[in-house]
């Protein structure tokens, strides 16, 4: 602290105050807070600490929580899945009823919507409008 | 403070011995209630327990330590005016400054009371200012970090606090003086 910084009138003021001492309770108290408030800490995981193996962890359990939705809703004829179609398709201006036609008589619209969740989806449209 | 964030119970033991007292001594003048000091000191490191893996070493360890505090304590005087709670100055015992000579003891007792009172006058930014600057020895930056704003303001706040201690002082010791 530079000179500038102090008053020495309002030093003197201030050291008039009687001097404080700690008393022994609180003195003890502050020393039993380790004791009687354990730090929770993470648990270490793969030798790594804390949190960020837990942040780790816990974005690898969302993944694996998403793909497993994702499969779930590919499956075919579940009612999401054919909203989804229903949608695709407005959006492509491509009536479902016509690509079912244009295929096999025989193919479903589940099978043809099976068929189109796979990476064949933009070819089975090709294929459609040429037919 | 490393150790103490590990939760290193001795480490916290050698921080809390380094720390308390001026902590202690900060609170009390600014609570001027020992008792509610104690409650607050208390607390203070219980805070510092728990939360040391957040301490940024940017900031002096004593600086942070007198921000958690100066937090706490300012609850405590807002609980006092939200809840009307009758306040006291501690009785005088608390304000006696230790000398061996009567006379000598009997006025440095009348400047302690009227330099506590004085202080008590000052807004609380004012109060700790002066006392973090003129009795815990930080610096204005170290200031600064505390009250949470900028060295400039804490040029401003100290030269206020110095100014109405002064008017203050004067005043108190006319009336004291006057039969």
């Amino acid at each position: 602290m530079s000179p500038l910084d102090r008053d020495p009138w309002i030093d003197s003021a201030i050291g008039s105050l009687p001097e404080l001492d700690v008393p022994a309770e609180l003195r003890r108290n502050v020393a039993q807070i380790p004791a009687q408030h354990q730090a929770w800490t993470f648990p270490t995981i793969f030798g790594l600490k804390s949190s960020w193996a837990w942040a780790i962890c816990g974005a690898l359990g969302l993944v694996c929580g998403l793909s497993l939705d994702g499969e779930d809703f590919a499956e075919a004829g579940s009612p999401t899945f054919a909203q989804e179609v229903e949608f695709g398709s407005d959006a492509l201006d491509v009536n479902v009823a016509d690509l079912a036609d244009s295929a096999s008589e025989q193919a479903s619209l589940s099978t043809l919507a099976q068929l189109a969740w796979t990476s064949e989806w933009t070819d089975a449209l090709d294929l459609t409008q040429d037919e | 403070m490393a150790r103490v964030a590990q939760g290193d119970a001795r480490a916290f033991r050698a921080l809390s011995d380094a720390h308390l007292k001026p902590v202690y001594v900060y609170l009390t003048r600014l609570l001027h209630s020992e008792a509610e000091a104690q409650d607050v000191a208390q607390e203070t490191f219980l805070r510092v327990w728990q939360n040391a893996s957040s301490y940024q070493p940017k900031a002096r360890i004593t600086t942070w330590i007198h921000a958690i505090a100066r937090h706490l304590a300012i609850d405590r005087l807002r609980r006092r005016k939200t809840t009307g709670e009758h306040f006291e100055f501690d009785d005088e015992r608390d304000l006696v400054p230790r000398s061996d000579r009567p006379s000598e003891l009997l006025e440095k007792k009348t400047t302690a009371q009227l330099v506590a009172q004085a202080i008590a006058r000052l807004p609380e930014r004012q109060q700790s200012a002066l006392l973090l600057c003129h009795e815990q020895g930080l610096s204005q930056p170290e200031i600064a970090v505390v009250l949470e704003c900028t060295v400039d303001a804490v040029e401003s706040l100290l030269k206020r606090a110095r100014s109405t201690l002064r008017e203050q002082l004067q005043s108190l010791n006319t009336t004291t003086e006057t039969p």
